[in-house]
């Protein structure tokens, strides 16, 4: 390691061969990122220290908390937060929002596809048995047509960048995806952190998000009227994402509304109010789509609406995610996304997707049983980072476990390739110290009547403890603030 | 379109959010010239402290717990004891739990203060910071923070449906510590009334006055403490913002905002209950209040105040649902 910096911080960080986000593997800053570089060089450790336990005090008394399932107490926990900001260039994020601008429109429309004409399955370019046979296929939905087509008017794919720092597509989330409230949230707090730093870069911002999400949501209103009746469907206080509903509805200036707000009455969706009951256009849905109507879906649900789906199949109604997108972000069907690409769009995928071996598929799945201590084998419907097996840092009793379950339900899990992922430089919390942490990005996309937009950002999920690959909040993960930067940044 | 209808569920977050505010506010109020009064007294103790858990109505709880009536257990369980409902921090934690639920509505910066108080009390360590020695800074901590909260919601919350339901919440919990504190305080003091002038009466009688409102406005309009004129400050006079009648008043005004029903008039069972306390409390005098007897008074007040809490509660909080669904608004 080159000893040229004067901060001791910086002389003592070590990339250790991974691709790291700020750093070259020669330890030299990156050049798009020379002011950032120049800036924590003259930065006192102490003083880092100071800003980043201001900045925990804030998010803590901002109640920007989460709490996780499973934990006996009903304790509230921040989301561990690192003051040093994740930066990405221009020109790394260009390929980043065209590729995910291009991957959402041909999910979209093989969506529309399996619940309507099915071509690609006669096509045969997706077999019938991965679409039925994942569990977010939703067969009520056969026949739809959501307005402008739209079924996934917000969605979040996580990407992650491999050895040499190219990105790839880990997984699509198109249900109900979240933590778009840290984005607003990590970037007021960096403001309040580091003005002086921000007068130097050009961060493209991240605040107008609520009105974006707030024309998307409008544009499909079912009712013609400049201000439609905007909710927020939540589960609850109780849900580990509460804090986000109700910030995200205090921003779009909807109604934060349970279920139990909720009636159809007359052939509309209502909530029931000091005034009576109100009509609903627009239903921002952050509880999961079998949950919606309990008359249509799951008939045990507590958190939905009766007669919800009858509404909307009457046009009363507009519904944000779709019930049904869930079909397309199984791991199984993830596979098949770039033959989709190549289907619908006549393109070649920008982003690349992971390389992915089917356990359902007789050849693969020796590969896959031969290579247990090499590869990662996840759930086909699994999320949260559970369900999960790391190859090289598992013991040999897990993998028997994983080899057993394979075999009895091979449709059940894929496996890949053990990623070198990205790192960058995290503070620690107990010495004055930077060591590399492994991440990766969530990026937000909201799909429009007229056009698709990326926030220029996004979650960037961090493994807090070393040498962890796992990135979710539910554990360990913390976050730290995404700066995508304009393009003549670092050029003087 | 939130200045024309609130969720129902939202209603009821708003009005007992701030109802438990203001309860933890007259919790601390009430212990803390306790305290200060308790310096005075150093005879009296056990009685007085006694007489608090009167007020909120814990005696029996407390006597459950087997515990000696004294200084330091009567605070900690008036204000850290989890298991009672009414201690300051239960109703801390009721008061937030209730903005919680109704974060799109209650505002970034009152969230925040709210939030900032229950993780300062959460993290608390009464032991370590000598609090049973001197609790003066945590409870004036306590009242700085509370009063925070309501002036920034005065200054800067959305005149619309919530406006009414914090007023409410808040007056009606007001006006109920008023006729409580009074109510209990007059029995203690029952006896000590055929030696008004002794110094002992005055100190006890300024304390009750302290600990509802402040002492200083009622010297200047009544002179010196006597019982009479404390009665009229605290029932009936409508300058003092701490009295049954002020609280009552702007509560009825706040309840005729939510359907615009001009006074006079009544739309439901909530407005033509609290139109009537109102009016009536404007028309009665103190001679009425020592005829009837300040007891039976202050008995009368409170169950038709529970009574306009619940017309509230079936009107706006759980109503059946009756107006029909229409196309446009």
């Amino acid at each position: 390691m080159p000893a040229h910096f004067e901060n001791a911080l910086l002389n003592h960080y070590d990339p250790e061969g991974f691709y790291d986000e700020l750093f070259t593997s020669s330890g030299e800053v990156r050049s798009d990122f020379a002011l950032l570089g120049d800036w924590l060089n003259r930065m006192p450790a102490e003083e880092l220290r100071r800003r980043q336990e201001a900045a925990e005090r804030s998010l803590m008394r901002m109640g920007i908390t989460f709490q996780v399932y499973g934990e006996a107490s009903k304790t509230e926990r921040v989301l561990p937060f690192d003051i040093l900001p994740r930066a990405i260039s221009a020109d790394e994020w260009k390929q980043v929002d065209e590729g995910l601008r291009q991957r959402i429109t041909a999910l979209n429309l093989f969506i529309q596809d399996v619940y309507g004409e099915k071509k690609i399955i006669k096509d045969k370019v997706v077999p019938d048995w991965v679409v039925y046979s994942s569990s977010g296929y939703m067969q009520p939905c056969e026949g739809l047509t959501p307005p402008h087509g739209i079924w996934c008017h917000i969605s979040g794919s996580d990407l992650v960048r491999d050895e040499q720092g190219a990105f790839h597509v880990l997984e699509d989330n198109l249900r109900c995806p979240s933590g778009v409230s840290y984005v607003l949230a990590n970037r007021l707090v960096m403001k309040r952190t580091f003005p002086e730093l921000f007068t130097q870069m050009r961060v493209r911002p991240v605040s107008d998000y609520p009105d974006m999400l707030q024309q998307t949501l409008c544009d499909v209103s079912p009712r013609p009227t400049s201000s439609p009746s905007l909710v927020v469907l939540t589960p609850g206080i109780y849900n580990s994402a509460y804090f986000e509903h109700a910030f995200l509805a205090q921003q779009i200036g909807a109604e934060l509304v349970e279920g139990r707000d909720l009636v159809v009455s007359e052939g509309y969706v209502c909530m029931k109010t000091t005034q009576g009951l109100k009509r609903v256009d627009v239903i921002y849905r952050r509880i999961n789509a079998e949950y919606l109507d309990p008359g249509m879906f799951r008939p045990d649900s507590m958190l939905g609406v009766r007669g919800l789906m009858d509404v909307f199949r009457a046009g009363r109604v507009a519904i944000a995610n779709m019930p049904g997108p869930g079909v397309a972000d199984d791991k199984v069907v993830y596979a098949f996304v770039p033959e989709m690409i190549r289907y619908y769009l006549k393109e070649d995928p920008i982003l690349p997707n992971v390389p992915t071996w089917l356990c359902s598929r007789e050849d693969e799945r020796a590969h896959v049983l031969e290579n247990l201590e090499k590869l990662v084998v996840k759930e086909a419907d699994g999320a949260g980072g559970y369900g999960m097996l790391i190859g090289p840092k598992s013991t040999e009793k897990e993998r028997e476990e994983f080899r057993a379950r394979i075999q009895a339900n091979p449709r059940g899990y894929i496996a890949q390739p053990t990623l070198a992922l990205s790192r960058a430089p995290v503070l620690l919390e107990d010495e004055e110290k930077m060591e590399g942490r492994h991440l990766d990005l969530r990026p937000f996309v909201l799909y429009g009547k007229d056009r698709i937009r990326v926030l220029p950002g996004g979650l960037t999920r961090v493994a807090m403890k070393k040498g962890s690959l796992v990135v979710n909040s539910s554990q360990g993960g913390g976050s730290k603030d995404t700066w995508v930067l304009h393009k003549q940044w670092g050029m003087s | 379109m939130s200045d024309h209808f609130l969720l129902s569920r939202v209603a009821e977050s708003v009005y007992w959010m701030s109802r438990y505010l203001e309860r933890v506010e007259n919790t601390v109020r009430l212990m803390d010239v306790n305290w200060h009064l308790m310096l005075d007294l150093p005879n009296v103790q056990t009685n007085e402290w006694e007489s608090l858990l009167h007020v909120s109505g814990d005696y029996d709880l407390f006597k459950s717990t087997s515990e000696e009536i004294n200084a330091r257990n009567v605070m900690r369980f008036m204000t850290f004891d989890p298991l009672n409902p009414n201690s300051m921090l239960s109703c801390l934690t009721a008061s937030r739990e209730n903005a919680r639920s109704v974060r799109d509505v209650v505002t970034p910066d009152l969230w925040e203060i709210l939030n900032g108080l229950y993780l300062m009390v959460k993290s608390y360590d009464s032991d370590a910071s000598g609090f049973y020695q001197n609790p003066y800074q945590f409870y004036h901590e306590i009242q700085s923070g509370v009063h925070h909260f309501n002036g920034v919601a005065s200054a800067g919350m959305f005149r619309g449906q919530n406006w009414s339901f914090y007023r409410l919440g808040n007056l009606l919990e007001r006006a109920d510590k008023t006729t409580r504190i009074l109510d209990v305080r007059y029995f203690l003091l029952l006896p000590s009334l055929k030696e008004v002038g002794t110094a002992l009466d005055d100190l006890q009688w300024s304390a009750l006055l302290r600990s509802v409102s402040s002492m200083e406005p009622f010297a200047k309009k009544y002179g010196p403490v006597e019982a009479r004129a404390i009665i009229e400050y605290l029932i009936l006079d409508v300058q003092n913002p701490r009295s049954v009648r002020y609280c009552l008043r702007e509560g009825d005004e706040a309840l005729r905002d939510i359907n615009n029903t001009p006074t006079g008039m009544f739309s439901n069972d909530a407005e033509r209950r609290s139109g009537q306390l109102a009016s009536d409390l404007s028309y009665l005098t103190v001679e009425d209040i020592v005829r009837t007897g300040l007891h039976e008074t202050l008995d009368d007040l409170q169950v038709r105040m529970n009574q306009l809490h619940t017309a509230i509660s079936e009107r706006y909080f759980n109503p059946e649902p009756e107006a029909p669904a229409r196309g446009g608004t």
